[in-house]
């Protein structure tokens, strides 16, 4: 009997230890409470009646070559799984809304996946012509190191968030900030916002006066996304200072970090207005309402670049300065279109190529696999005219060859008789800039 | 009292048997796992064109949204522009399929034999090694299409359209032969075969007997190169896209012998065609071709 009543304990205690009890988090299997942050994170992304401003920051790039950038975004969602995009990535995506596709997924963090193709692709292609991205020399296959799957990144419920959603991408892991628009944000970037702080596009001189207070700053052309400033210093020489890369929101320019020039620290440039009558902008940097104006000189013009461009020529390789795509005019990068000359590669300053006193400009082609001259250039004498006030003027020798009217435009741009200035952008470059407007120029290098 | 005692205790024991069997349902387990059976999203008039054009007719799927678990999880990849995929699928229709259709009077080979899942991306594969991918297949039932997003129908432009038809071509060689084997008399027109093919040049591979340089890689390899060149030709380096009677040009003299070992290749796969599938191989490149010139503008 004894025996049987301590079995009985025995399997009683067995019997209890079975008992299955799962403690679910709030009740509720993870199926579920996926599912259901799923559509709480979808209706939060629809019901926002004025859209989302969105600014990706790309971490790709920033471990191997520590590139840091930013890109900026007005997305509105609908419930059909679409999305319509404005980007500060270019004048066509500042104005002109895409609608592609999203869709919301359960990866390791409930997702929001841009699934198929629409502006926030442009800086992850990985085609460098498309992304203009600063490592194409690499051969391609990065872009930016920007993210378009991103990972819900508050981590808390979807009902506890507020007007600002913070994401990280999947790929990259590329931090991203959502914030909820308002009405006048909503116009803003419906009345074409970004391209309006696309200022420095529209304002077509070469040399850009930016006066702040009672300071100078000069802008030249410089890369995609980042602005080139230059400044006097106290013993009168030109110093320049490369920006990082910045984003646009509506009317204004931040940079992804704060940069000094010549002791005042820009964080970004706000308020700007554009006034097309007398071609100049009014904006606001560091609270201090300041004027953006073309000017046709640099502040300080370099005197002997245009000697030292061409005493350059004899030792660079084949004795050129080559350009990728002829001038810039107006506004209008290749205006002429010499790019459109069949087999173009490059056109070519080419030192004493006819004889040893007359040069050769005009396009190359490749032709049977190889370099070769086009059928028709200008000869020209070799050995320009140095200004005392920095600029040079080149003179005709002889033209060889029906010209196309691509050819002609060029030719009769660089015989102009106020001639160029010249501004020695690194090592190797140099931008010839017409001395008439400064609204043409084009870009010299050798390798 | 023993008896009593013995009464609670087996109460107990039974009323433990129901308390420890009773689970608790405070999460219904009767939910599937999310995204099960894949993921959905609003239909638009491309997942309707592609269900009506592809999955009805012929069981295929196009997937053109991001997925990706479906490609390289290491490379920078992008999703496809919607306005190129019908465009592209159309094209795979018409150009890839429907010759086969068209020559044997019948959808039935398609249905039973063409590769199922096509994926689209946007842009190229970029590989470490500087070269890039324009087109990729997995065991004969998947066929990954790049550079959806370069797509066009002009003529002028149309080396990437080739590319994609040729990968769809070889794929579906490989599905044929998989089936039925093709003689072995094949295998010895050339030998010669090696894994090192990237090393030869394709013009170079053709004065030895092979139409490209790929097909060094394998007797079946091949078999299926030399199906998909003469239907839709090859790439013929810097100078593009090249058809079949072109290629052939650059093995060589009528008289080479690389020339006359691309020939007896020729004369297998057309006997082999006929034989095994009842494929008037010659009729069905004149349709194929026909439906590329009709395809481009």
């Amino acid at each position: 009997m004894k025996k049987i009543f301590n079995l009985s304990v025995v399997l009683l205690f067995v019997m209890a230890g079975c008992q299955k009890k799962d403690e679910y988090l709030l009740n509720r299997t993870p199926d579920e409470r996926l599912t259901d942050a799923l559509a709480q994170y979808q209706n939060i992304l629809t019901s926002a009646q004025y859209g989302w401003k969105v600014i990706v920051y790309p971490k790709g790039l920033e471990g191997v070559y520590g590139i840091k950038s930013a890109f900026s975004y007005f997305m509105q969602f609908k419930d059909a799984n679409t999305v319509t995009q404005l980007s500060d990535f270019d004048t066509t995506t500042a104005s002109v809304p895409k609608t592609s596709g999203y869709r919301l997924k359960a990866l390791q963090r409930p997702s929001i996946e841009f699934d198929t193709y629409g502006y926030i692709h442009l800086p992850c292609d990985p085609d460098p012509a498309i992304s203009k991205s600063p490592v194409a020399s690499e051969g391609g296959g990065y872009g930016w190191g920007s993210d378009f799957d991103f990972a819900f990144a508050d981590n808390k419920a979807p009902a506890q968030l507020g007007d600002t959603i913070r994401l990280v991408g999947n790929f990259n892991s590329s931090p991203a900030i959502m914030v909820r628009a308002t009405k006048a944000e909503y116009d803003a970037f419906y009345a074409q916002g970004l391209k309006n702080a696309m200022v420095l596009d529209k304002i077509l001189n070469y040399f850009k006066k930016i006066t702040v207070g009672s300071t100078v700053f000069e802008s030249t052309p410089g890369g995609y996304r980042t602005i080139t400033f230059k400044y006097l210093d106290g013993s009168n020489n030109l110093n320049t200072i490369v920006s990082p890369p910045y984003y646009l929101t509506p009317n204004s320019i931040s940079f992804v970090s704060p940069f000094t020039v010549n002791g005042l620290v820009i964080k970004s440039i706000d308020n700007l207005s554009f006034n097309a009558a007398t071609n100049t902008a009014t904006c606001t940097i560091n609270g201090v309402t300041s004027t953006i104006a073309g000017a046709i000189a640099s502040i300080k013009t370099d005197l002997t670049a245009p000697q030292r461009w061409f005493a350059a020529l004899p030792t660079n390789f084949n004795k050129a300065w080559r350009s990728d795509a002829g001038f810039h005019v107006n506004g209008v990068d290749d205006a002429y279109g010499v790019k459109t000359i069949p087999s173009f590669y490059q056109y070519w300053y080419w030192y004493n190529a006819i004889s040893s006193t007359v040069d050769y400009f005009g396009p190359m082609v490749i032709s049977g696999g190889s370099l070769a001259n086009a059928t028709y250039y200008s000869r020209v004498k070799s050995g320009p005219t140095f200004t005392v006030d920095g600029r040079a003027i080149f003179a005709l020798s002889a033209n060889t060859g029906t010209f196309p009217t691509s050819v002609t435009n060029t030719t009769n741009l660089f015989y102009n008789t106020t001639g160029f200035y010249f501004v020695q952008v690194d090592n190797v470059t140099y931008d010839m800039v017409s001395a008439t407007d400064a609204k043409s120029w084009i870009r010299w290098w050798h390798n | 009292m023993k008896k009593i005692f013995q009464i609670v205790v087996a109460v107990a024991l039974l009323s433990s048997l129901f308390i420890s069997c009773k689970k608790d349902e405070n999460g219904s387990l009767s939910t599937p796992p999310l995204g099960l059976g894949g993921d959905t999203w609003f239909a638009t008039s491309i997942d309707k064109w592609v269900y009506d054009s592809l999955t009805v007719p012929f069981n295929i799927a196009a997937k053109y949204r991001w997925d990706a678990w479906e490609l390289a999880l290491d490379k920078t990849l992008v999703p496809p522009d919607t306005s190129k995929v019908i465009d592209v699928l159309g094209g795979v229709k018409r150009v890839g399929l429907q010759p086969y259709i068209d020559q044997t009077g019948s959808p039935m080979l398609i249905k039973k034999y063409a590769p199922k899942n096509f994926v689209l991306v946007g842009s190229p594969e970029y590989n470490y090694n500087g070269t890039i991918t324009l087109g990729q297949a997995e065991g004969g039932t998947k066929i990954t299409l790049y550079l959806i997003n370069y797509f066009t129908r002009l003529k002028k432009d149309s080396a990437n359209f080739k590319q994609m038809l040729h990968t769809i071509h070889h794929e579906f060689g490989h599905i044929l032969h998989q089936n039925v084997m093709f003689t072995t008399a094949y295998k010895n027109i050339t030998g010669g075969y090696t894994a090192t093919w990237f090393n030869v040049a394709d013009a170079d591979a053709r004065k030895q007997g092979f139409i490209t340089a790929y097909a060094m890689a394998a007797p079946e390899e091949d078999f299926v190169e030399m199906v998909s060149s003469m239907l839709i030709g090859a790439s013929n380096g810097p100078t593009g896209y090249d058809n079949y009677d072109k290629l052939l040009t650059q093995a060589g003299s009528t008289t080479s012998a690389g020339y006359l070992a691309i020939k007896a290749k020729e004369a297998i796969v057309v006997d082999y065609f006929a034989k095994t599938w009842g494929i008037d191989f010659y009729g069905l490149q004149t349709k194929c071709r026909a439906a590329l010139a009709g395809y481009l503008q």
